[in-house]
């Protein structure tokens, strides 16, 4: 199957969407990162220079530092701040309170004059280190120190979790959004296009004939079009049938002269024989060429059976008013058929034609709606088909009766037709008597 | 029996009255809508045959145009294309009937002749009267089971007497009836007709079959009394 417009849309969608947002989530998270790391460098920073603000040298020509420094953190045990100060030969000179009992292994990298950081891994727990070695004159002479500080990284460790906690849920949060965002305007947006289809099935149920005007204008040469080979369909339809009616009358009419004189033939009717026949020549040229020019495509609407069976009956009733046959109607308003106007009065008028034809006193026609089909059965009270005519009458293209035109033949025409449709007829005995015709289409 | 046709062919409209003339009706023609329907309204027609396919004004609108009129006469319609849609809309606007061409001649004397009794309220092609029968179908009249011999007017007379034995009928009327619109009439010649009828209809003079009213015209005076045999044109 294929995917509709919607999802090819929502799928992209999506796809853009969460390759963005993951995106966006991973350099925001590394951004961060190097924020705190770089702030938590600059905060070390900052307590190598206390520390050697602090410092100052004794009598003995040594470094030394007061007992407490400003920075609290130095001053207790089990900190998360660490500082010592050693000679350039590793003899311990300072070390904070911090660092009783802590053994941080701290590099031995030193470089005058430079911050050199570091990352190392000590009971269980990340600490970044700096060493700063520095020269001091003193009465001695110069002298090379380090200063080495360390912090412990949980507590960073605990900001970047929490930040890349809303960070997420912020993302998702977002992305959620969007997509609900994202789905209402797809929605809009191919509103039109479901008003389309909409009005297609309305078309096909015959509920209207036409497209509705009002659409965006990226879709209006669509639906214009769309209308507009509607509409020639139907003409071409009609002028098809008028074409072939037109041929038919034109005809008939000599034809029925020829009837005429046909019995009474002198030398003089002769010509006009001849002058007839030759215009029935040119006629069928003239109109079949005119008629195969003319397309047959048509998007065929549901019209109701029951108003057309009621002319029909009408009709009949009038005509066979000496017969006084008594008819049962049994057709809801509701029953819409998907077929040709003029080809249901046909449909319809040579089967009933046929039975008004062969009954004695009743007729019954009814109709009913079974899975998108409709089912229409018309029976009668006179003599009914015989079993050999019944098939022969269902081979398409059959005249079962030649010499009775509209028996037989009638049958035949509204089995060719049907043909069409795809419909079935169906020829059995009826309970009333006569024959039971049960079409389906 | 007065008849109109109205047809635009006109080798077939020559046929056709023709034909009917032949048996017995008297024809009236014309070969377009409007002449047709301006001689529907103005004479006295007992039945009408029309083509749909007519120039100038369209067979279902003369029909529509008649029976607005309350034009009440029957209508035949002859329809070229057989379409169901044509014969439904004809016969909404007001025909009886129908015929698809090409027909055959004999079915269309049989329809008109169909038409006319129906109008007549008469349902089978014999009419009895006592001792009297007419065969519509045959154009005959028989006394006492013996075949009368009349000339072709003389038949019409009876016909339409007995078709309208519910009224008084003039002289004029029945000129009107049993002539078509280009013969010369004279009324003094029904007299005649009428008086030959009596004679061979009612030989002994004891059951007056037509009876005349003075200075009004003339009545059927039998009633009907059976009908036989079935009626082979419907």
């Amino acid at each position: 199957m294929k995917f509709s417009i919607h999802s090819r849309i929502l799928l992209s969608a999506l796809v853009v969407l969460a390759l963005f947002m993951g995106l966006t989530g991973i350099v925001l998270d590394e951004a961060f990162r190097n924020n705190v790391n770089h702030s938590q460098q600059e905060h070390l920073r900052t307590q190598i220079y206390s520390l050697l603000a602090a410092a100052d040298i004794n009598d003995g020509g040594q470094l030394q530092l007061p007992e407490e420094v400003t920075e609290p953190r130095l001053n207790i045990s089990e900190s998360t701040l660490q500082a010592r100060i050693i000679t350039s030969d590793n003899k311990l000179v300072w070390q904070s309170k911090s660092m009783l009992n802590v053994n941080i292994p701290f590099s031995s990298d030193i470089k005058m004059g430079k911050f050199l950081f570091s990352t190392k891994f000590y009971n269980n727990n990340s600490y970044t280190l700096v060493n700063f070695t520095t020269a001091w004159v003193t009465d001695n002479g110069e002298k090379t120190y380090v200063f080495q500080v360390s912090e412990n990284q949980n507590v960073l460790s605990k900001q970047i979790r929490l930040f890349r906690k809303n960070l997420w849920t912020w993302l998702a949060g977002v992305s959620i959004l969007l997509i609900i965002v994202q789905t209402l305007i797809l929605r809009w947006g191919l509103k039109p296009l479901r008003h389309v289809a909409e009005d297609l099935i309305n078309i096909e149920q015959g509920k209207t004939e036409r497209l509705s005007a009002n659409y965006p204008k990226e879709i209006t040469p669509l639906t214009n079009n769309l209308n507009q080979l509607l509409e020639s369909s139907q003409q071409q339809l009609t002028r098809y049938r008028d074409a072939l009616g037109n041929m038919a009358h034109s005809l008939k009419t000599p034809i029925a002269v020829l009837q005429g004189i046909i019995n009474t033939i002198s030398e003089k009717e002769k010509d006009t024989a001849i002058e007839q026949l030759n215009t029935i020549n040119n006629i069928v040229e003239y109109q079949l060429n005119r008629a195969a020019t003319v397309g047959q495509l048509h998007l065929s609407e549901a019209i109701e059976l029951l108003p057309i069976c009621k002319k029909i009956l009408n009709t009949l009733q009038k005509v066979h008013i000496d017969k006084n046959i008594e008819v049962q109607l049994n057709i809801s308003e509701k029953i819409m058929i998907k077929i040709e106007q003029g080809d249901l009065y046909e449909l319809l008028g040579n089967l009933l034609e046929n039975a008004f034809k062969w009954s004695h006193s009743k007729i019954s026609i009814s109709a009913e709606s079974v899975n998108k089909q409709t089912r229409i059965t018309i029976e009668d009270d006179g003599p009914g088909i015989p079993k050999e005519e019944q098939e022969r009458l269902l081979l398409r293209g059959q005249r079962a009766d030649q010499n009775t035109p509209g028996h037989g033949l009638g049958l035949a025409m509204v089995n060719d037709m049907l043909l069409l449709y795809k419909g079935t007829m169906d020829i059995s005995k009826s309970t009333l008597g006569g024959a039971k015709i049960i079409i389906k289409l | 029996m007065r008849l109109l046709i109205i047809e635009d062919e006109p080798n077939l409209r020559e046929q056709l009255q023709k034909y009917l003339q032949q048996n017995g009706f008297a024809v009236d023609v014309a070969e377009d809508g409007e002449a047709g329907f301006f001689m529907g309204r103005e004479y006295p027609f007992d039945m009408a045959i029309v083509d749909l396919g007519l120039p100038k004004l369209s067979g279902i609108n003369v029909i529509q145009k008649w029976r607005e009129l309350e034009k009440s006469f029957p209508i035949l319609i002859l329809t070229a294309r057989g379409k169901w849609q044509d014969k439904v809309e004809g016969l909404e606007a007001g025909a009886d009937d129908y015929l698809v061409k090409p027909f055959h001649h004999e079915e269309l004397l049989a329809r008109t002749r169909a038409l006319l009794r129906r109008s007549a309220g008469v349902s089978q092609p014999v009419i009895q009267f006592d001792s009297i029968s007419i065969n519509t179908s045959h154009q005959s009249v028989s006394l006492r089971g013996k075949e009368l011999e009349l000339t072709a007017y003389e038949y019409k007379v009876v016909e339409y007497l007995v078709m309208n034995s519910d009224k008084v009928i003039s002289k004029t009327e029945l000129t009107e009836h049993i002539y078509d619109q280009d013969f010369d009439r004279d009324s003094n010649v029904i007299e005649v007709f009428v008086g030959r009828l009596r004679k061979k209809l009612d030989p002994n003079g004891n059951i007056k079959p037509i009876e005349t009213l003075r200075g009004r015209g003339y009545r059927w005076g039998l009633t009907q009394t059976s009908t036989t045999e079935n009626d082979s044109a419907s």
